[in-house]
């Protein structure tokens, strides 16, 4: 029940900076409800048991790249009136967006989602957090029903582990390709941006 | 795990693009504005990756140790590796560097003269190159996203990368607002797609759909073909599929023209290679392949025709090759809807769209070529600016009649052999509206290739026109697209083997490999 409340919560907030950001007339104050649902996000990630992944959250997203979102509307002068952003077309995107929405809600609502065996236990979070940490080694070993000696040894030695743990070695192992890929686009961005901006 | 260093060895090819990009910006930061051999190292590196890959391609199933960064525990495979160096992916590779080559060479001159940022263009060609190698053996949802993330931003800012002309910074926004959205799409199916098999690994979800006894397939069947859908959009986007095609006009009329010719070859190979891995793959189980090919069949249908009657109307040669190249994209679906088949030379349907690209690359790239040497010295991309061009540039409008032919499907070239090869598939599969629908757009195609035709060789040249000077390397990169155009068409045994064998390392893995072994 208390659960339910907090997660009613933090999505309200997650939801409601969206609409915010969508809806205000002012870039600078979208900019500002942008940093509400940041926070938002960052209560649903604490709720699913993945800390370290909140508090990046706050630490990255809150505290810098809104910084940085808002610093660049700031020193772009002409976007600080007010300005709409709507045009005649508002009506019908709304209709086919919120209809879009609508369809995958009720999708992931009516889907038996497989909860993995081995947390049959715990709660509907447990699962989840087993998934979070982007292992799911154990979780598919156990669907497909490939080994079941294998999967408990694996199940054990990871559950023991804390987020952070199983986190950065699925970095360090089965990611490390993309992990380092992602700062070779960073290098990228970085580059295209001063090419194109550069005065 | 000591497969470290091996794994290493079968990255060299992107380890030597990237080495060679970080050089390049290096040289250019110390030449100090001048070309001090940027287009050496440049080239110097796509051959050597080139190389590399040939090198590689004989002892190519890596796949058998579970590809690369795979976990182990006591010896067993638990989680195959992110990616694979397959037979499928150094055939891709080869398209991508092949294709990063010739347009880099067909660009040289053009570029000169008309941005400062040399070295960052070159730089960027190759990680565009890098990025397109890594989609092409990606085998995990994760690795999937972030190549495709890569090429994208790469993308967005070679399409924008004249600042001082409007018409490429608006070409670059665009692009790059539509792959945002495109992208969101794609990243929320993708997680669908984890919830429903609980893993990101490719062969691990084919696996998770396959088991027969898996109850999950019955009850989640409904999710995974909406999140397939949802996947097909990000992956539409790059490749320019009928729903999703609307940037490419723009972006392909306002982006430097030899980045043009490279929107439309590597991104749509590179997004081919994934969705082809993908399907044919992860996503072939008796419950999901009836639904994913009809899908892929409508969309076959739509963006022929769409992309076909589109361009009838257009007056820019940019976009006309948009709307063009938009329609190829759908010829190559019908390959992909036409899953299950056995063609000529033992092609199966994954053999044939692999053909069908491996022709259209050259065809289209020499194409370009004579694109680019035309605005290079009209800077004019109209129809219009092609009049008379037989008396101003022969050897320009004689070879853009052969690529034109070979676009249209006229034996004995490349394009024929790619459109025989998809509609044969296609009629054996009882796809016959899709075969029939191709042939009859293929016609809608003639005539307005022909108006370019026409301009060329039947209407007068503008008073006081000036004959086309071509640059040794533009005329180097038409001769050798000219060559390999008709040496497909004339002598297709080698390229169908090719194709043949690129498209038996992803039926190794997947459900039909018994097709394949029939085969041989």
């Amino acid at each position: 029940m208390m659960e339910m409340l907090a997660f009613g919560l933090v999505a309200g907030v997650a939801v409601g900076g969206a609409i915010g950001v969508v809806a205000a007339r002012n870039v600078f104050v979208s900019a500002l409800w942008l940093v509400l649902s940041f926070i938002g996000v960052a209560g649903i990630y604490a709720i699913l048991g993945a800390d370290f992944l909140a508090a990046t959250q706050v630490l990255i997203y809150v505290g810098a790249i809104s910084v940085l979102i808002l610093f660049a509307v700031m020193l772009t002068h002409h976007v600080m009136g007010d300005e709409r952003s709507n045009n005649r077309q508002a009506f019908l995107a709304f209709i086919v967006s919120s209809s879009v929405v609508a369809a995958l809600g009720v999708l992931a609502y009516r889907t038996d989602w497989p909860i993995r065996p081995a947390d049959a236990g715990g709660s509907v979070v447990t699962a989840m957090r087993g998934d979070l940490a982007g292992s799911s080694a154990a979780s598919t070993a156990a669907q497909t029903g490939a080994s079941t000696a294998l999967t408990s040894t694996v199940d054990l030695a990871l559950n023991q582990d804390s987020n952070v743990v199983r986190l950065g070695q699925a970095l360090m192992t089965e990611h490390l390709l993309s992990f380092e890929i992602i700062s070779l686009v960073l290098l990228v961005a970085l580059i295209g941006a001063i090419v194109i901006a550069r005065d | 795990m000591s497969n470290l260093s091996a794994s290493l060895v079968q990255f060299s090819p992107e380890l030597i693009l990237v080495i060679g990009a970080a050089v390049l910006l290096t040289v250019d930061l110390v030449s100090n504005g001048r070309e001090a051999g940027q287009n050496a190292i440049g080239l110097g590196t796509i051959l050597l990756a080139l190389v590399a890959t040939f090198w590689l391609w004989p002892g190519g199933l890596f796949t058998a140790d579970g590809g690369l960064f795979a976990t182990y525990i006591d010896g067993a495979l638990v989680r195959p590796g992110a990616f694979v160096s397959d037979g499928f992916t150094h055939f891709f590779r080869m398209i991508s560097l092949v294709s990063t080559g010739l347009v880099w060479v067909s660009g040289v001159t053009f570029m000169r003269g008309r941005t400062p940022f040399r070295g960052e263009f070159g730089a960027f060609l190759l990680f565009c190159a890098t990025a397109m190698n890594l989609m092409a053996g990606a085998n995990d949802l994760i690795l999937v996203l972030v190549a495709i993330e890569f090429l994208s931003i790469t993308s967005y800012v070679l399409t924008g990368f004249l600042r001082e002309n409007a018409r490429s910074n608006e070409a670059g926004l665009k692009y790059f607002l539509y792959g945002s959205i495109t992208s969101a799409a794609m990243i929320f199916g993708l997680t669908y797609l984890f919830g429903a098999t609980g893993t990101t690994s490719l062969p691990l979800i084919a696996e998770a759909v396959r088991s027969p006894d898996n109850l999950l397939i019955k009850d989640l069947s409904g999710v995974i073909i909406p999140s397939l859908l949802l996947v097909l959009a990000g992956l539409g986007f790059k490749i320019a599929l009928v729903p999703f095609h609307q940037w490419a006009p723009d972006a392909y009329e306002g982006a430097p023209t030899p980045v043009t010719s490279f929107l439309s070859v590597g991104p749509k190979a590179a997004g081919m290679a994934v969705l082809l891995r993908m399907f044919f793959s992860a996503f072939d189980a008796p419950l999901l392949t009836p639904h994913w090919i009809g899908l892929i069949g409508l969309l076959a249908g739509a963006t022929m025709i769409l992309g076909n009657l589109a361009a009838l109307g257009q007056t820019d040669i940019k976009r006309l090759m948009a709307y063009s190249s938009i329609a190829q994209a759908g010829y190559m679906l019908v390959g992909v809807a036409s899953f299950g088949a056995t063609t000529m030379g033992n092609l199966t349907a994954l053999g044939t769209v692999v053909l069908y690209i491996l022709a259209y690359i050259f065809t289209n790239i020499g194409l370009f070529a004579c694109i680019i040497a035309v605005d290079h010295a009209t800077g004019d991309s109209r129809v219009d600016a092609y009049d008379g061009l037989m008396r101003r540039a022969p050897l320009l409008a004689v070879a853009m009649v052969v690529f034109f032919l070979s676009l249209v499907g006229v034996p004995p070239l490349a394009g024929f052999i790619g459109k025989f090869a998809v509609f044969s598939a296609a009629v054996t599969t009882n796809h016959t509206t899709l075969a029939v629908l191709g042939v009859l757009t293929g016609v809608i195609a003639a005539v307005y290739y022909f108006r370019v035709v026409r301009a060329m060789f039947f209407r007068p040249a503008p008073d006081g026109a000036a004959p086309i000077r071509i640059s040794p390397s533009a005329s180097f990169v038409i001769w050798a697209c000219l060559a390999m155009t008709i040496l497909i068409g004339v002598l297709p045994g080698t390229f169908v083997r090719v194709a043949r064998d690129a498209a038996a390392a992803v039926h190794a893995t997947g459900a039909d490999a018994a097709a394949v072994d029939a085969g041989h």
